[in-house]
């Protein structure tokens, strides 16, 4: 059995937030910017590995979800575009075609892609990573976040420590007629905006107190630390998105669809490209095996 | 040079007749612990505020305020905030941030601290105050307990040379509110931090200051050793005589305070049990035990339970094992309880705000139908939350107690005999989130009374509220069960039930263990008891309360 994924120390998305978000940025750029189905193929491929990476068991799940809402775009796109010089079949009079299908399959996958890194984004980007990142530019926006992630779970167990206090008292929102309904929820609305304006106060004299608009230049806790191995991953994702972004402007990984296809010739520059793209996709991944078998390792040595 | 002196200062709120600080003079020494003390009202926030200058509050203000020689004002923002810590009641409120690493960083972040610097601190403090296993939390997550004293190691990783700390553990249960109080206490004794701190209970606090400086109406009207302090306060029947720890205050009244030497007044349990063997020795004392009484039978109770088993979810671990309990009418009963016990999960289950999936629940009689939706209040049961607060949902107390009684043709007598009964008189046209703790609780009370329920249901009703405060609610309680209402009590504090209560029981675990009368109860038990069992129980069998200690002495 392996353990949570996010737990193995060495594992991907324990590198420094400024990889992951670089990985993040790649990988969203060349995926929007392939439209051969062969590089489409190894952008889906890596986005549902990272996925897997960064989910776990439960990152199946969100894999084959993709595979009908794939079906679904691909078909669609044939019924609203004509264009094509293979025509399959004619409905209603318009002509439903080969290039029109390929088009929309291409569309399709690079949707779905993009929604399986943004899948995992969220795992592994949290807010305090993505304010690590910017919390040193954006100081005020930053604080603003982390405030609200916290006045917002504060917020709901307070609306429900009111709701069942009226509703101790008969005065429950889900009481009375219709009329008395409206009146004791918009009571307890009210008392929360009270609860929530008082407690604003002693959060500001609170932060006050503690220096906050002293205007001083804030510095951030490092939260993270930089090490060699995070630089040796950026430069080597340097490197392979390098390769990839040369192969996607020489057009290796671009491919006409409409309104007739037409295949990118094959050279030895593209090949080369396509290997970095895929090496940068599945980088993520590739570290993640290694930090596995690695830690299933130590963990039979202890 | 003292660290801190005020010098005759006074202050008065806009629109406000009455001074709120009247002629205050007061020194403060180098790394002293100085306990405030004194009623809801008398000016202890007002001057702890003064002692920053973005916290001071706005108005009428003469006399000085000095720091280390220099008047405050002219202490840079950053060195107030670096220098002077300052942690307030709300547990909850205080905190800034979602995580915990950021809320102890967040002081250090804002005066622009090197970040090597500060990870050393940050990480120094968290090992200190023992927060490093839950460093990673959210804020969200964390008991009040937890919360308050991570407010504290917040503002100590500041490194202030002065904490004060304004009713730090009002919000707090017993156990939480002692282990803050040692945290305090070991800040000064090892790291030499001057503190002051005010507050409600006085039982830990006044034993660990070196001087106590007593408030009435904004001024200063006591000062001095902790025994000095408790002996003016007992000479002049002060109603802040009720706070006093329980072996000084026996020990004032039993002595006569005037006549009685300050110095070996006892503090601590340990002293009073010490005091109380030479005492018992030098005087003739009969009568060396009391009653227990006997728990009434209880035939037709107001309150039945009978073998109910909750839990909130389907995975979720059981909160109620198989509780039974009984409650007689028109009996105060008391039900002792750590956290986490399932106290508050069973006074939903008896409002019929949550279903159990096994057992039963009887009010007056009836049988609370499993799965109707309908609240306890229709069945003749009102619950008083934990947070009073919670249960004013208007501007004003009068309007919050209209709402119970609209449509009710004689509405204004209903809500001016409440008023009356309660003694809100006063206080029915302010704002609900202005009344003091005390307030609130007698507002929140002739609220949830006016439903007319059969049976009260409190949770924790003497939290955030202060002796004096809870003295009359004492008082009110035995009024109602006179009256014929019953009431069930869930709380942590054992000398408020030991004082009120007919029956007490103890919550373990999910279900009701040993239902007993309060002396018997309490004089079985050597850590869930009162101080003044532990201090007596050496000389005298079943002495629970002050006043049972008091009168065997006296005897």
């Amino acid at each position: 059995m392996v353990a949570e994924p996010a737990r193995i120390p060495g594992a991907f998305p324990s590198s420094h937030p400024a990889v992951l978000f670089a990985w993040f940025l790649g990988a969203l750029t060349l995926t929007i910017l392939v439209s051969d189905p062969l590089w489409q193929a190894v952008a889906f491929a890596g986005a549902a590995s990272f996925c897997l990476c960064t989910r776990g068991r439960s990152g199946w799940k969100t894999v084959a979800g993709m595979l009908p809402l794939f079906a679904a775009l691909a078909l669609a796109n044939g019924f609203f575009n004509p264009r094509g010089a293979t025509v399959l079949f004619t409905y209603l009079g318009r002509p439903y075609t080969l290039e029109a299908l390929l088009y929309g399959a291409q569309a399709a996958a690079m949707f779905v892609s993009v929604m399986l890194l943004f899948g995992s984004w969220n795992r592994v980007m949290t807010a305090d990573a993505l304010m690590f990142l910017f919390g040193s530019r954006l100081p005020a926006l930053t604080m603003v976040l982390t405030m609200a992630l916290r006045l917002v779970p504060a917020y709901l167990h307070k609306a429900r420590r009111i709701a069942w206090a009226q509703a101790g008292i008969g005065q429950g929102a889900g009481e009375g007629s219709v009329v008395e309904r409206v009146r004791h929820g918009s009571g307890i609305l009210g008392a929360l905006t009270t609860w929530a304006l008082e407690a604003g106060i002693v959060t500001a004299d609170s932060m006050r107190s503690r220096g906050y608009g002293s205007g001083l230049a804030r510095t951030q806790f490092a939260q993270h630390r930089f090490t060699i191995r995070d630089g040796a991953v950026l430069a080597a994702m340097a490197l392979l998105t390098a390769l990839a972004f040369a192969g996607v402007i020489q057009g290796a990984a671009s491919m006409e669809y409409l309104p007739r296809i037409v295949f990118p010739e094959t050279t030895a520059f593209g090949v080369v490209a396509f290997l970095g793209f895929t090496g940068f996709l599945f980088l993520p991944t590739a570290l993640d095996m290694k930090a596995r078998i690695s830690w299933r390792r130590s963990l039979s040595r202890i | 040079m003292a660290q801190i002196a005020f010098q005759d200062l006074t202050f008065s709120y806009p629109d406000q007749a009455h001074r709120a600080l009247d002629g205050v003079s007061l020194e403060i020494e180098h790394g002293d612990l100085v306990c405030l003390c004194g009623r809801s009202g008398s000016g202890k926030t007002t001057l702890l505020r003064h002692l920053k200058t973005a916290l001071a509050p706005h108005g009428i203000r003469t006399g000085k305020v000095l720091f280390e020689g220099r008047p405050l004002e002219d202490v840079t923002p950053e060195d107030q905030a670096r220098f002077i810590g300052f942690v307030m009641q709300d547990p909850d409120a205080q905190l800034v941030t979602d995580k915990v690493w950021h809320e102890m960083a967040f002081g250090l972040e804002n005066l622009g601290t090197d970040p090597r610097v500060m990870e050393l601190r940050v990480v120094e403090m968290a090992s200190f105050f023992g927060i490093q296993h839950w460093f990673h939390e959210g804020t969200a997550q964390l008991s009040g307990g937890q919360k308050q004293m991570l407010n504290l190691a917040s503002v100590m990783a500041l490194q202030p040379s002065v904490l004060v700390l304004d009713e730090p553990t009002a919000q707090l249960d017993p156990i939480a509110a002692a282990d803050f109080l040692t945290t305090v206490q070991k800040i000064n004794r090892e790291l030499g931090v001057t503190v002051i701190l005010t507050e409600h209970r006085l039982e830990d606090a006044f034993a660990m200051a070196d001087a106590v400086v007593v408030m009435d109406a904004g001024r200063v009207t006591a000062s001095g050793s902790p025994q000095k302090a408790a002996r003016t306060l007992i000479a002049r029947h002060d109603p802040l005589e009720r706070a006093l720890p329980t072996p000084i205050r026996i020990y004032g009244v039993v002595k006569g305070a005037a006549a009685s030497p300050a110095q070996d007044a006892p503090l601590t349990v340990r002293e009073g049990r010490t005091w109380l063997l030479a005492y018992e020795r030098s005087h003739q004392l009969p009568v060396r035990a009391l009653p227990q009484g006997a728990l009434p039978e209880s035939q037709d109770p107001a309150l039945s339970l009978h073998e109910v088993w909750f839990r909130y979810d389907r995975d979720a671990p059981d909160i109620l094992r198989g509780a039974s309990l009984d409650v007689p009418r028109g009996s105060l009963f008391a039900l002792l309880g750590g956290n986490g016990t399932g106290k508050s999960t069973l006074l939903k289950v008896l409002c019929g705000l949550v279903k159990p999936y096994r057992g039963e629940v009887q009010v007056m009689g009836r049988t609370l139908k499993k799965g109707a939706r309908r609240s306890g209040a229709l069945e003749g049961i009102a619950l008083l939350p934990q947070d009073p607060q919670d249960l004013f949902v208007k501007q004003t107390v009068r309007e919050d107690l209209l709402s119970m009684v609209a449509g009710h043709g004689d509405a204004p007598t209903l809500i001016q005999e409440s008023a009356d009964a309660f003694g809100v008189v006063g206080l029915l046209d302010r704002h609900p989130a202005d009344l003091s703790g005390g307030e609130a609780q007698r507002a929140a009370l002739a609220k949830v009374l006016l439903a007319r329920p059969d049976v009260l249901l409190l949770d924790e009703p003497t939290k955030g509220v202060d002796a004096f405060a809870k003295e009359q609610l004492a008082k009110m309680l035995r009024d109602l069960t006179a009256e014929g209402l019953t009431i069930l009590m869930v709380s942590h504090d054992v000398e408020f039930c030991a004082r009120v209560s007919d029956e007490v029981a103890l919550l373990f675990d999910g279900s009701v263990v040993a239902v007993n009368t309060p002396r018997a109860f309490f004089s079985q038990n050597s850590f869930y008891t009162t101080a003044a069992n532990r201090m007596s129980r050496h000389v005298f069998a079943n002495a629970v309360t002050d006043q049972d200690v008091i009168d065997l002495c006296l005897q």
